[in-house]
Order: C-alpha cells, then structure tokens, then sequence
C-alpha cells in the first residue's frame, strides 16, 4: 500500500497513565511500523490497564495498521475490557468497518461516523 | 528467518558503510525475489466449469520491498459445483506471502469435498487458524456457484460468505451493476466464535461478478468507498467485453502507474447455457 515516502512517516509511542495506557499513532500506520505497533502492543497488554489509541493524527493506515487495533481490541475483550479509539478518523473508522472489526471497539470522538 | 546471506572476501578488508549498504540492497532484493516466486507458485490456474468463465490476474506492487499475501482460487467440488475464493493475508512480506500458501490450502482442505455453506466454510478455516496457531490475520471471501433447484436448472446463484473482506462488484450486461455491500463479518485470525453470514445474489446470463484485493481500490487521497465506486465505474464502461479483456482493462484503468500494493482479481462470468436441454418436469399434474 503505501510507503513513508508519499507522507508522514508513521510514529508509535506508548504512555502508561494511572488509570489506562495510552498509544499515540500518527503518520502512516503501516508496515513500516510493524515492529514499533507489536511491541506497543505488548506493552499495553502487560499494563493491564484499560488501552486508549489516539488515532487523531493518523494520516494514513493500511491493513497491517487496522489489524493491530483488531487484536488488540480482542485481547483486551477476552480480559473483559473494551479498546477505546480515540478519533476522529474517517479513514481508519472506514477500514475497521469493512473489516467487519466496529464492534471491538468504542469511539471517543463527537464527529458523524464515529460511534459513542 | 528464511535464510542468510553471506559475503565473504579472500583478502583481509574493511568494509565501509557503502559496502554494507550494497549488500543490505541485494539481500532485500534476493529475499523479496524468493517471495514473488512462493506467491506465484500458489496462483494456479482456475477451473473452467460449464457455462461459467473465470479469469484472473496478479500484479505486484510497483516496490520489491512490498511483496503481498494477496490471493485468488477457483476450483471445482466432486459435485462440479464451483467454488471461488480472494483473500488478503496482513501484511506485505514474506511472512505474508507464506502465511497466505497455508491459509490458501487451509480453505480449499474445509471447503473440498464438502456441502457447506461459505460461512462455514470460514468458520473453520478461523477454527484452524487458532487451533493450528498460524500467527496472521487475513480478508478472505468464499463464494460458491449454485443452481437452486438442482444441476438442470438455467438459473445461477452466487453464494457467499466474508469474511472483512471488500464485497464483490456486480456488472450486468448492460452495464448497470452494483457492489454487493452485505454488514461485514469479522476478518480471520481473531475470533474464531464470532457469527458468519452467508449472502446470496442471482446471476443473470451474461453477468459479472469482480472480487479483488484492496490494492486495487485503496489510494492515499481518497476513501476506499470512493476507490469502489470509480471501479464500479471503469466496470461499466466495460460491459460487453471479453472477459479476459476486461481483466486488463479495468486493471490498466484502474490502477496507479506504480502501483503501491500488490492486486489479486477474480472475475466470473455466467455465460448463457443455449445447449441446455429443458427437461420436462416427471410428473405431470393432471387434477
């Protein structure tokens, strides 16, 4: 899809807050950042904490990006939490959509097509 | 890890930071070569059942860096039904490409043999991705070639099931068309328990069915719905031409000149069945 060379280039961080765990995406979230989003996951996985992602600044976001949030978004279901995405982004809001994925997740954003 | 590269001169050297980079190059090259080759090594060709064309094609991106886990299949069932597949392995590298061999292998081994329906079909698949441990996720839509009332019957159904992946295009013959958009399933290698649907679609004589990968769809500036929409549209324009030629053609309308991610596309047509001969129903009814 696309590459760092058309666009920001994607950046992960992870901020552990008292009370959930907080990672930052921007740029384009792709293959590129692979190994940055897998260990963020594991992060916020061992946290134990409540995850919110920041997507606002997300640019772009292929299906490597879009199917981290998808497991991510599982296992903390299968810990009986519920994955927080922080929007809007139409573009990611899209691609989960079709990825047949809105319902792992909860959107904190007051935009049309983001959900409550 | 699938293999080393490994230089090696006969003379004490230094190596400077150019020389590593060199080698850096052509050990990417060698790997995603190695890549391209497994990935085309899965792509066979497809049936051609009775009255029914499929064509197909694979294009890699543009970047050898970007080999995907793009995938298409058709084959027959012991029964002569057709079964048709696409799917989307996460990722573009050689995990991808090898990580879409199984899961290729996968379906055709759940849905050979078998009488059930598509989403059952993925379910299992789901099943094994879990229970096996295969470490990906991925975008696949079955779909299976049916004659609701049995082998004699003119009429043709699409019957299919997705799982996240982007719903197929229907073209008529004279030209109108429609995505068949159903709510989407979950994609595979998450859940293997979440619910699956199956979906179905008469196909007209003449008409075409598209299933392709998001590479064909998916550009930076604009959304995927507006990507389906202007296929849609290169589709229409299309109608009437030969199947194999419109594979082309709306792959040459529709994608970039260097294309950013690699394209699988399945195409099916339902040809009329002239020969066919109408079968007299066995019992007459005479009240």
């Amino acid at each position: 899809m696309t590459s760092a060379t058309d666009g920001p280039a994607g950046d992960v961080t992870v901020l552990f807050e008292a009370d959930h765990t907080l990672i930052l995406l921007s740029g384009a979230v792709d293959l590129a950042v692979a190994d940055d989003l897998e260990q963020a996951g594991r992060d916020a996985v061992d946290a134990g904490t409540p995850i919110v992602a920041d997507v606002r600044r997300v640019d772009m976001v292929d299906s490597v990006g879009a199917s981290f949030l998808v497991r991510l978004a599982a296992s903390a279901r299968d810990g009986g939490r519920t994955m927080v995405l922080r929007g809007p982004s139409p573009r990611l809001d899209e691609l989960l959509t079709l990825m047949g994925a809105q319902q792992l997740f909860r959107w904190q954003d007051d935009t049309p097509g983001g959900q409550t | 890890m699938l293999g080393s590269f490994c230089v090696v001169d006969t003379r004490p050297r230094t190596w400077t930071e150019r020389d590593d980079h060199v080698l850096d190059v052509l050990a990417r090259a060698a790997s995603s070569e190695v890549a391209l080759v497994l990935q085309e090594s899965m792509l066979t060709h497809p049936v051609q059942p009775d009255h029914l064309q499929v064509a197909v094609r694979y294009r890699p991106a543009a970047s050898e860096h970007e080999v995907g886990g793009d995938w298409y299949d058709a084959f027959q069932q012991p029964d002569g039904a057709s079964v048709l597949v696409i799917g989307d392995v996460v990722g573009h590298d050689i995990a991808a490409a090898a990580a879409m061999g199984q899961l290729r292998n996968l379906v055709r081994a759940m849905a050979f043999g078998r009488d059930d329906p598509p989403s059952r079909v993925l379910t299992r698949v789901d099943e094994a991705i879990r229970g096996l441990d295969v470490d990906t996720a991925a975008t696949v839509l079955v779909g299976r070639i049916e004659r609701p009332s049995g082998p004699t019957d003119a009429t043709r159904r699409l019957l299919w099931s997705s799982a996240g992946h982007l719903p197929p295009l229907l073209l008529l013959r004279d030209g109108s068309g429609r995505p068949l958009a159903t709510p989407p399933d979950l994609l595979l290698g998450i859940e293997p328990r979440t619910p699956r649907h199956d979906h179905t679609v008469e196909l007209p004589e003449g008409s075409t069915v598209l299933l392709y990968t998001d590479g064909l769809v998916e550009r930076r500036e604009r959304s995927l719905l507006a990507g389906m929409a202007a296929l849609q549209q290169n589709l229409s324009r299309l109608a009437g031409r030969e199947l194999e030629d419109l594979c082309d053609d709306v792959l040459t309308a529709t994608l970039p000149p260097a294309p950013g991610d690699d394209v699988a596309v399945l195409a099916l047509r339902a040809h009329p069945e002239p020969e066919r001969p109408v079968e007299q129903p066995q019992e007459e009814s005479t009240a």
